[in-house]
């Protein structure tokens, strides 16, 4: 068989392979008494000593936690075993510190905690919004008691209108968390905008059926967003964290779902007021740009009813001088011609002693030549005529 | 739709006029609109008398009194 030989940084390597691996190493709970605690930096360095070994602790941040532990305390820590390369030490990485001797029961419940947590049953992905308003709100918890009345007295202060539908149950003792999942499921059937689940303060053991497996499983589960108002302030349950929001008191989940009516109401109007004054701008604008339009189209259209006055007045005048020309050519003209009419009227002729001639069917005689002798011809005259017989005819040879 | 619904639209429609251009037909619109809403939030917040009930496992329900500050059962 061949012979290895490491280097110190492969087999360091090598062994916090081995500590990152092991589950069993991983997020576990240690019980044992705190040593040797010291302070650097806001971490806490310490050791927990067993009745035969110890094992290094580091706690970070310890300036921000509720409890800090002191040398012996006997207490259980949450964490990590994981093997520090640097100083070839093994040290236990605390995430959480409680002190012990507060019974089994607590022990079990840190567990169950713990088991939850891992399965993702409290993990923030999964939680829905709340309603802004609850119109109708469903509560599961006893019918008697501050509770309910505290519930009902501040939701309808705030707004009148809304619907309270209780799921009675007892909200301690056996049975209880039982009757508060059975109240959880009918309340994501029946059809509310939300669910409260409500406890007045109490011990531990008051609280218990709040920090049950069931109660918890079944907050999960709820389509409807649940909020959890169990308890004081102070105190933590499994449905709180399961739940999608938690209220330190039912007044206060009343106030988360329901708000203040009137104070809604001003808040529409004042919105509703906003959207007013939006619309009237734009109408403003809109009718400042009709305005500019028209005022626009008018300045175009009068411009151009102007040009055709304008147009329509010079050729009335060019027709008028026209007409005129025409009228004046057709007056000369006539007047002319009245001339030339009166210059050849035959009765001016006859008046000058000229006679016109003219044969028995009143043909003119225009010749001599046409006549015969002792034919009868017609002279008129400008008074009359005269009948006379053609005596004797003289030609004249140029002619 | 639900009263949240109701709140988110006229907020969009509020917003919508705020930041853009709109056309005088979508104000016109938009307004329509936040009225209408406005007036169906108004209708489910002047509402004076909720009711309050016990319901069973079966989802049987029985309307309490609470009105005295006392009830059957207290």
């Amino acid at each position: 068989m061949r012979e290895m030989i490491f280097s110190v940084d492969k087999i360091s390597d090598y062994i916090k392979d081995i500590f990152e691996s092991d589950a069993t190493l991983h997020d576990i709970r240690i019980k044992g008494e705190v040593s040797n605690y010291s302070e650097s930096k806001s971490n806490a360095y310490f050791v927990l000593k067993g009745s035969r070994s110890q094992i290094n602790c580091v706690y970070f941040a310890v300036d921000l936690r509720d409890y800090v532990p002191k040398n012996g305390d006997s207490c259980i820590a949450r964490g990590s075993v994981t093997y520090y390369k640097a100083a070839g030490k093994v040290s236990f990485y605390v995430t959480d510190i409680q002190p012990a001797g507060m019974g089994d029961a607590y022990l079990k419940l840190l567990q169950l905690k713990d088991r939850l947590e891992r399965e993702g049953i409290f993990d923030e992905r999964h939680k829905v919004g709340l309603p802004y308003f609850a119109k109708r709100m469903g509560v599961i918890t006893s019918k008697s008691g501050a509770v309910i009345h505290d519930i009902i007295k501040t939701a309808r202060k705030n707004y009148p209108g809304v619907d309270i539908v209780l799921y009675p149950t007892s909200v301690q003792g056996s049975g209880s968390a039982d009757e508060i999942a059975e109240g959880l499921r009918a309340m994501d059937r029946a059809g509310v905008d939300v669910i409260v689940v409500a406890r007045g303060g109490g011990s531990a053991e008051d609280l218990a059926a709040y920090n049950t497996e069931t109660v918890a499983r079944v907050v999960f589960e709820c389509k409807t967003p649940v909020i959890s108002a169990v308890g004081h302030e102070t105190d933590f349950t499994l449905c709180d964290l399961a739940a999608d929001a938690r209220a330190a008191t039912p007044t206060a989940a009343a106030q988360m779902v329901v708000p203040d009516a009137e104070m809604l109401c001003e808040r529409i109007l004042g919105t509703l007021g906003h959207i007013r004054f939006r619309v009237t701008g734009v109408f403003a604008r809109a009718h400042g740009q009709l305005k500019s339009t028209l005022f626009n189209m008018f300045n175009v259209l009068g411009g151009k009813l102007e040009a055709y006055a304008m147009r329509i007045k010079l050729r009335g005048e060019e027709i008028k001088h026209k007409a005129e020309n025409t009228f004046n050519a057709c007056e000369a003209r006539h007047a002319g011609l009245l001339t030339k009419i009166e210059a050849n009227n035959p009765l001016s002729l006859l008046k000058k002693g000229y006679g016109f001639v003219s044969d028995e069917e009143g043909r003119p005689v225009t010749t001599a030549k046409a006549l015969k002798s002792g034919q009868l011809i017609n002279i008129a005259f400008a008074d009359g005529s005269a009948e006379a017989e053609v005596k004797k005819m003289e030609l004249r040879s140029e002619i | 739709m639900t009263f949240e619904q109701y709140m988110k639209r006229l907020e969009e429609l509020s917003k919508k006029l705020e930041d853009g251009e709109v056309t005088l037909d979508e104000s016109i619109a938009c307004f329509e609109e936040s009225v209408k809403i406005s007036s169906e939030c108004m209708k489910i917040l002047k509402e004076s008398k909720g009711k309050i009930v016990e319901i069973k496992k079966n989802l049987e329900e029985v309307v309490l009194d609470f009105s005295d500050g006392k009830t059957n059962g207290l």
